[in-house]
């Protein structure tokens, strides 16, 4: 859980005075601002859109997080600091990876066939990009790469609330009182929604899955 | 992870995704150069924008923060304009009235002097006005339409004093009075013209009476034979006014005295025209050492229109110098100065067509 870690540092960094000064100086207009803020936010974004949807690849990731980055540049300005910046860039986030979803669904139903790049090289070092192994690691032998995509498919068809505080809790790693300050919840509030959106989302996985089992392989 | 609901199945399958997904991501997210320079060129686009809009309002503000004297300067030259804009668009009302008033007037033919009117020495007071021509009947007329109601603005009229410059006050004195006992006028009557101001600009003559009423008048053209005796003048001047007869009829020496009915604009001049087409030698010429004039206007205390036939008369010596009313005009303003300061103002005041006295003022 380094990851977790590490996007969860930023997440309480976000309140602080240092950043509330580079948010002020990119508001005026500091191109220097902008690229520490860039620098800063890039990763956890890029990596909140990559959990997003397993069908994600890093290009995508890519293509979403320059979206995610374009919409911050022309709407910081509605940012009230109501919730750390980094979630709002989160929420940003699901928005944007939403319309990717649906846009590449609609290219699909014409093409048929998903366009994978194998030849990309890292733009920033030239060294070839890490094509994750489609072979199970020791922690990731719990789910399996169907188990995901129907997991998603699960959560794509809860209510929207119920899917953004499941999305930002899980996949963002917010804790109860960043959920309550980003939703103007109270805590408790938050504790009982959640609950009853697991809920909800394991209703509408439990006949996936049971599907899923009664298959004769699983990948 | 915070601690939250374990007890889903569910909750375990999101940890399992997210720890695949994380594992699956490797390598740290970061930002492609080109993606960054996409962004730097928006970042610059987006406040590039708004900086214009920004030093125009610092500019403005700076204007009219720091410049103090660019506002009172721009500010002096606009209610200069304005003034000058409201004398431009009454002049051209007044041109027009002008115009309309001389369509109106009929050439008089013949004054029928009415059959009881008598040659008699009250009389004269029509004469020692000057018996005004057609000009200045004509301007009478359309002064009598135009200027019922003062409509100069306050502002031109003070542009009007400054340019004019040229005034003098003058206070009626107590033998000024004719026709019926000035104790039968009322109070406010009798404060008509008791101190009033001429000022002369422009070959335009302006009475100012005490209680702000403005009277306006062209100088005459005048038309009398310049072989006219000054001992006619003389005598015309010496006479007491006695414009009305006991039965009321007014009395008349050559022509009609001025009754109230007879102020009216189109029969007020007719004897004088009958007596200038006679004798008009030099038209420019003055008559004696008078400037006449017929000045209108309404007075403000009693709203009534106030009519006045009147002459300027000025002192032996300088009368010597100015034999015509060009020569006066023509005169700078230090001899005007001194002609007003030594002149007298002589007349007929008519108010509402009804109550009249004799003007006779001196400088004050």
């Amino acid at each position: 859980m380094t990851a977790t870690t590490s996007q969860h540092s930023s997440t309480e960094a976000a309140d602080t005075p240092d950043e509330r000064a580079l948010i002020a100086r990119c508001r005026r207009g500091d191109a220097a601002a902008w690229d520490e803020l860039f620098e800063r936010y890039y990763d956890p974004v890029g990596r909140f859109v990559f959990q997003y949807s397993p069908a994600f690849t890093r290009e995508d990731v890519e293509e979403i997080t320059q979206e995610v980055f374009l919409a911050i540049v022309r709407n910081i300005d509605s940012f009230r600091g109501n919730s750390a910046f980094q979630t709002w860039t989160f929420r940003i986030a699901i928005n944007k990876a939403r319309d990717f979803i649906q846009h590449k669904s609609a290219a699909k139903r014409g093409k048929g066939m998903e366009h994978v790049p194998l030849d990309v090289s890292n733009p920033n070092n030239g060294t070839p990009l890490e094509i994750p192994s489609p072979a199970s690691g020791p922690d990731e032998a719990l789910i399996s790469k169907e188990e995901m995509v129907m997991l998603r498919q699960a959560v794509d068809r809860l209510s929207d609330p119920c899917r953004e505080i499941i999305e930002l809790r899980y996949f963002g790693d917010l804790s109860y009182e960043e959920l309550a300050a980003t939703l103007n919840l109270n805590p408790k509030t938050v504790s009982s929604r959640l609950s009853k959106c697991l809920d909800r989302l394991e209703e509408i996985a439990r006949p996936l899955f049971a599907g899923e089992k009664t298959r004769p392989f699983s990948v | 992870m915070d601690t939250g609901p374990t007890n889903h199945n569910i909750e375990n399958r999101l940890r399992a995704y997210v720890a695949r997904r994380r594992h699956e991501a490797g390598a740290r997210f970061v930002m492609p150069p080109d993606t960054r320079r996409f962004l730097q060129t928006e970042v610059d686009r987006k406040y590039r924008s708004k900086e214009p809009r920004a030093m125009r309002s610092t500019t403005l503000f700076a204007w009219l923060g720091l410049k103090p004297v660019w506002m009172t300067a721009t500010a002096v030259v606009a209610i200069g304009l304005v003034a000058f804009l409201v004398r431009l668009s009454w002049e051209p009302h007044r041109m027009h009235d002008l115009a309309k008033a001389e369509q109106k007037v009929q050439p008089p033919q013949s004054a029928p002097a009415p059959a009881s009117a008598a040659r008699t020495r009250s009389a004269p007071a029509t004469t020692s006005v000057g018996a005004p021509p057609v000009e200045i009947a004509r301007l009478a007329e359309s002064n009598q339409d135009t200027l019922a109601t003062p409509r100069q603005s306050v502002a031109a009229l003070a542009l009007d004093r400054k340019v004019a410059g040229l005034s003098q006050r003058f206070v009626q004195t107590q033998s000024g009075q004719i026709g019926a006992d000035r104790s039968q006028l009322s109070q406010q009557t009798r404060n008509v013209l008791e101190d009033f101001q001429i000022e002369l600009a422009n070959g335009k003559l302006r009475v100012l009476d005490s209680d702000g009423s403005v009277y306006e008048a062209a100088v005459a053209a005048v038309d009398h034979t310049a072989a006219e005796s000054s001992a006619q003048i003389a005598y015309r001047s010496a006479a007491q006014p006695s414009p009305q007869t006991a039965a009321g009829a007014p009395s008349a020496e050559t022509a009609p005295a001025p009754t109230a009915a007879r102020f009216g604009a189109r029969a007020r001049m007719q004897p004088e025209k009958g007596l200038a087409s006679q004798t008009s030698v030099a038209p420019d010429t003055l008559f004696s050492n008078a400037i006449p004039f017929v000045a209108l206007g309404t007075n403000r205390t009693l709203n009534q229109s106030v009519v006045i036939h009147g002459r300027i008369v000025l002192p032996q010596e300088h009368g010597q110098q100015i034999k015509r009313q060009s020569d006066l005009m023509a005169s700078d303003p230090a001899t005007l100065k001194a002609l007003l300061q030594n002149a007298t103002v002589q007349g007929r005041v008519v108010i509402d067509a009804s109550n009249q006295f004799e003007l006779n003022a001196t400088p004050r």
